[in-house]
């Protein structure tokens, strides 16, 4: 998990005095953040000038709906719930998905974790990319965040039962990405 | 052939590849809209309840049960209540109260229906469009379980009232509301580029631009009357599929944010139709664009909801009745 996300609570008395309309204590908050949403939403968005603005977006009704968030203590969650609704708004108004592929040196060793090539990026990207906003938050809060499926559903707001037949769905779809890379290198190893 | 635990190992490793950092551009531009983005606060006040006294909390009490004995007279079948026919949104007296009402931005928040879904509705009452940019003030009446969905921001023509709460993409069912700038010759290539604005600013103008837009097909336009301004309403459809208008903007609006062209485009292959009901308010063009049709939306069906004929069927009935409460008032 990224060490910009290791989960530690913001400050409470923070989120109170900002719910009170302390412009000063909110900045802090943005500050402290800005970062572990902004990752969120590029690895939802992929695309950085829509993660951008999802983010920016997101703080902004952070801080508008800020008075209504009941528990302060829950504040992270909460926020995270705001991104995703952000997300699915960027993706609703921006329908051009453009790719915003890294390019890596074509003989890049492989790797322990399985990630060999620019190949296998490229399909994961493109795997990615065919799954609903619905589905990349499902994957992004479990897998990068080590998020529980149980708080995945509660930061949604959906079903538990939901959030595991999405996360099936992807890492379904996820798969038959890498085993359409796979294919052709395992039949043409075997002639 | 890979297994699921070599899958989830390598979507992980993938997923910690990229960038982190919010650019300081971004957290400068939030920052500098917070003083001009005022908090939205629930209407029930932020004391608790045991900090009360007897008295008070006697009187909360009685006023709670008369809410309880008027929602749930009107949640029976039969009274126009959730659970009944759509609600009914009351016809809108000539407002004599000399203050305007808030924004849809600044609407207090609201449980969605079915009750207990987040407070990311509006609370039923009677709003303007976000912003000061409009041709006059254009108020409405919002029921129960509608949100606002801002494009842009409230110094942009552009706003809409969709029904649901936003989760799941949003409904993308409901209300757009626009200004119209530079009309494209053709709504899937901007590269063609738009009209003159002579061409396009008449009714009738912008009428035969949008019946020209190549892979689309217009209805033969019917005269329409919005809050007593006049104007035209025309039903557009995609006739191709949706994979070659990846470039879609129809119009920008006159503040420059680019207008798509929702909800023909967007439903794989599925065909939607947009109606556009085009007024001319004192010389400025004015634009509400609906899903005006019972089925599952395109936004929704990207999202992953069963496609229904008739998921909303009875949302139509309380989309015409927002239509009918809107009252467009030129400020002297």
């Amino acid at each position: 998990m990224s060490s910009a996300l290791d989960g530690r609570g913001m400050d409470t008395q923070l989120v109170i005095r900002a719910q009170h309309g302390d412009e000063q204590a909110f900045a802090s908050l943005a500050v402290a953040s800005g970062d572990r949403l902004h990752a969120v939403a590029h690895r939802i968005l992929r695309d950085t000038d829509l993660a951008e603005d999802a983010t920016q977006q997101a703080l902004l009704t952070i801080w508008r709906d800020l008075p209504q968030l009941r528990d302060p203590a829950r504040f992270d969650a909460w926020s995270y719930r705001l991104l995703v609704r952000a997300c699915y708004a960027e993706g609703h108004r921006t329908r051009q998905w453009t790719p915003n592929l890294r390019l890596l040196p074509a003989d890049e060793p492989s790797r322990a974790d399985g990630l060999s090539s620019v190949v296998d990026r490229d399909q994961l990207e493109r795997g990615f990319r065919r799954l609903s906003i619905d589905h990349r938050a499902v994957v992004v809060l479990h897998h990068y965040l080590d998020m529980p499926l149980e708080a995945v559903a509660e930061t949604l707001g959906i079903p538990l039962g939901t959030v595991r037949s999405r996360l099936l769905h992807a890492m379904r779809g996820l798969r038959a990405a890498l085993d359409a890379d796979a294919r052709p290198a395992a039949q043409e190893a075997s002639r | 052939m890979s297994t699921d635990r070599d899958t989830t190992r390598i979507v992980r490793s993938w997923l910690e590849e990229g960038v982190t950092a919010l650019p300081d551009r971004v957290l400068d531009t939030v920052l500098d809209q917070v003083p001009a983005t005022p908090q939205r606060r629930s209407w029930w006040p932020a004391w608790r309840f045991a900090e009360m006294n007897t008295y008070a909390k006697l009187a909360i009490t009685a006023a709670a049960l008369v809410v309880v004995v008027v929602v749930g007279y009107n949640l029976l079948p039969g009274t126009g209540g959730y659970g009944g026919r759509p609600t009914p949104v009351p016809s809108l007296a000539p407002s004599t109260s000399p203050s305007s009402p808030a924004m849809l931005e600044q609407a207090p928040a609201a449980a969605c229906v079915p009750a207990g879904g987040p407070l990311n509705c509006l609370a039923p009452g009677t709003y303007r469009l976000t912003g000061d940019v409009w041709p006059g003030q254009i108020t409405m009446q919002v029921p129960v379980g509608w949100f606002e969905w801002l494009p842009y921001t409230d110094r942009d023509a552009y706003d809409a009232l969709l029904i649901g709460d936003g989760s799941g993409g949003g409904s993308g069912w409901g209300l757009q509301f626009m200004g119209v700038g530079a009309v494209a010759k053709d709504a899937c290539d901007p590269a063609k580029g738009s009209y003159a604005p002579a061409e396009t600013g008449t009714v009738d103008g912008l009428v035969a631009a949008m019946s020209a837009w190549p892979g689309f097909t217009a209805t033969a336009p019917v005269p329409t009357i919005v809050s007593g301004y006049s104007g035209k309403l025309v039903k557009l459809t995609y006739t191709r599929t949706g994979t070659d208008c990846a470039n879609q903007s129809i119009w920008r609006i006159p503040q420059g944010g680019s207008v798509d062209a929702y909800p023909m485009v967007g439903a794989r292959g599925k065909v939607r139709t947009g109606t556009f009901r085009i007024l001319d308010i004192n010389g400025t063009l004015f634009v509400i664009r609906t899903t005006d049709f019972p089925d599952t939306s395109p936004n929704e069906i990207n999202n992953g909801v069963p496609d229904d004929p008739t998921r909303h069927a009875a949302d139509q009935v309380v989309m015409q009745q927002i239509i009918d409460s809107i009252r467009i008032t030129i400020q002297p």
